[in-house]
């Protein structure tokens, strides 16, 4: 997968990393247990700190989307994951931005539709390289 | 005027005119978003100015060519003794003329773009699956390089054998009627030397194709998913290429061992050709794979399937806009030496034509370009003179 940071972007470089991996995985750009390019090769690729992929991969190891093995590396967690607590984090990083959406007065049927929009967006990729659109 | 000198003059000539050739069409074969080390938007490149720079360079460079030439040419008619090691320093004055001229155009275009206040984003891009492989040593032809060894094993085990045979005192200098012109006493040595220089080309080469095959990529931000596949040509063509060189090269070097081993002495019509022939083989396939492919295989067009280009449209929607801003021409000193303390990388793609650069933040650039010259000039050194006035 393409994987793109923007040093002008709003969010910091090693959480715009983190994030772009998870869509990766979720739009099946990513497979169950594909390997991961070294954390080195990875910061050299993009010209970023070494530290800056280190935090990244930390980050996507402890909500188990990889598994690092000191020996073969970083690759995708295979599925399927732990879901155990992830509704509570969805709720809570979704808790302030269902908020955002109220005071710009959508209504609960519209944020619906939109969550669900973008969720389509993601899986749409999956289908079309699976050869299916 | 002998029938020698009228070929080095005329390898004097194909030197200067290929190296002439070569930087006049640099503009040519670079990224298109690159203009003189400038980052400048796609919507830019026509923009009158833009073409006038690079035209401005195109002239320079033919005049510079063609003053070079003339210099060759009157060198020849006053001292026509001036050997192949003359023509090294030759394109000095083209080179050094290549860097002012781009240095000054870097300039022009740096005012260019804030004049116009062109914007572009600032994006580090990398894709996994080329990363991945990059780090694995597999995908480097070493067949070219393991086949060279092993011509350079066998002309030193030749060497060893025959050795002791040979009389205490052997020809070590032939002049350009190949007649022996100086003797020594046999030494381990120079029988040997011709191996370890070959093997020490060796190792320049295999560290270029490294060099080569880590490079950071640059991508096109408009087509990323051609990019990676221009990148996968580009690096297969120029891994080829090198290793190609590297037999030739190596085959080069060990043609004089029957020489320095006193076994056979060829007449100069054949090493005449020896050196045009492998001269040929080396510079041919560099040209023509530069030209061909372009800086980092962009002027190729690799087979992707619609189903890649479109999930890499749609992976790029998945994305947060990109804002636009100055760029990264900031890491570039004088649009050509790349100086990042945050970037880990050793090898970067030039910004002007498709040579590799270096990343002068990091120590081990300043070692590699040390080591390299001390290896470069400690060749030269040795084999000047060692056996003819040839190099």
């Amino acid at each position: 997968m393409i994987i793109q940071i923007d040093f002008a972007g709003d969010l910091p470089l090693y959480s715009q990393l983190r994030d772009q991996i998870v869509i990766g995985i979720a739009a099946g750009l990513l497979k169950p247990g594909e390997a991961l390019p070294s954390v080195r090769r990875l910061a050299a690729d993009i010209g970023i700190n070494i530290h800056t992929v280190n935090k990244a991969y930390a980050l996507l190891r402890d909500e188990g989307y990889i598994v690092m093995d000191r020996r073969s590396g970083a690759a995708v967690a295979p599925r399927p994951l732990d879901s155990r607590g992830f509704f509570e984090h969805l709720a809570d990083l979704l808790r302030p931005i269902a908020a955002e959406a109220i005071c710009h007065e959508l209504d609960a049927e519209q944020f619906g539709r939109f969550c669900a929009d973008l969720h389509r967006q993601v899986r749409t990729v999956q289908d079309i390289r699976e050869g299916h659109p | 005027m002998s029938a020698l000198q009228n070929l080095f003059f005329a390898i004097n000539l194909l030197l200067v005119l290929t190296m002439g050739v070569m930087l006049t069409v640099l503009p040519l074969i670079t990224r298109k978003s690159l203009l003189f080390g400038v980052r400048i938007p796609e919507p830019a490149l026509d923009h009158p100015e833009v073409r006038q720079l690079k035209a401005i360079y195109l002239v320079v460079l033919a005049v510079l060519s063609v003053l070079t030439l003339a210099a060759a040419l009157a060198i020849h008619l006053v001292r026509p003794a001036f050997n192949l090691i003359g023509s090294l320093y030759l394109p000095w004055p083209l080179l050094i003329g290549q860097f002012l001229t781009t240095v000054a155009l870097w300039r022009q275009a740096k005012r260019l773009k804030a004049r116009e206040n062109w914007q572009v984003a600032h994006l580090g891009t990398a894709e996994t699956r080329s990363s991945l492989a990059r780090t694995r040593f597999g995908g480097l032809p070493w067949a070219w390089y393991l086949g060279s060894l092993a011509l350079i094993v066998l002309a030193a085990l030749v060497s060893l054998a025959v050795y002791p045979s040979m009389p205490q005192t052997i020809v070590t200098h032939w002049n350009a009627a190949m007649e022996p012109d100086a003797w020594a006493d046999k030494s381990l040595i120079h029988v040997l030397i011709t191996p370890i220089i070959a093997l020490v080309m060796l190792l320049i080469m295999l560290l270029s194709n490294l060099a080569v095959y880590r490079t950071k990529l640059q991508v096109s931000l408009e087509n990323p998913a051609l990019s990676y596949a221009q990148h996968r040509v580009y690096r297969l063509w120029m891994s080829h290429m090198l290793g190609f060189i590297t037999v030739v090269m190596t085959m080069m070097f060990l043609a004089f061992q029957p020489m320095i081993l006193n076994l056979w002495v060829p007449s100069s019509a054949l090493m005449i050709l020896i050196i045009l022939v492998t001269s040929t083989l080396m510079i041919v396939p560099a040209i023509v794979v530069s030209v061909k492919a372009g800086q980092g295989g962009t002027r190729l067009k690799p087979a992707i399937t619609d189903a890649d280009i479109a999930a890499a449209g749609l992976a790029d929607a998945l994305r947060p806009a990109s804002r636009s801003g100055r760029g990264d021409d900031r890491f570039w000193k004088l649009g050509m030496f790349y100086v990042n303390p945050e970037d880990p990388a050793l090898f970067v793609e030039d910004r002007l034509g498709n040579n590799g650069g270096l990343n002068y933040a990091r120590p081990l650039a300043w070692v590699l370009v040390v080591v390299l010259l001390v290896l470069v000039i400690a060749t030269y050194a040795l084999s000047t003179g060692l056996l003819l006035d040839l190099v």
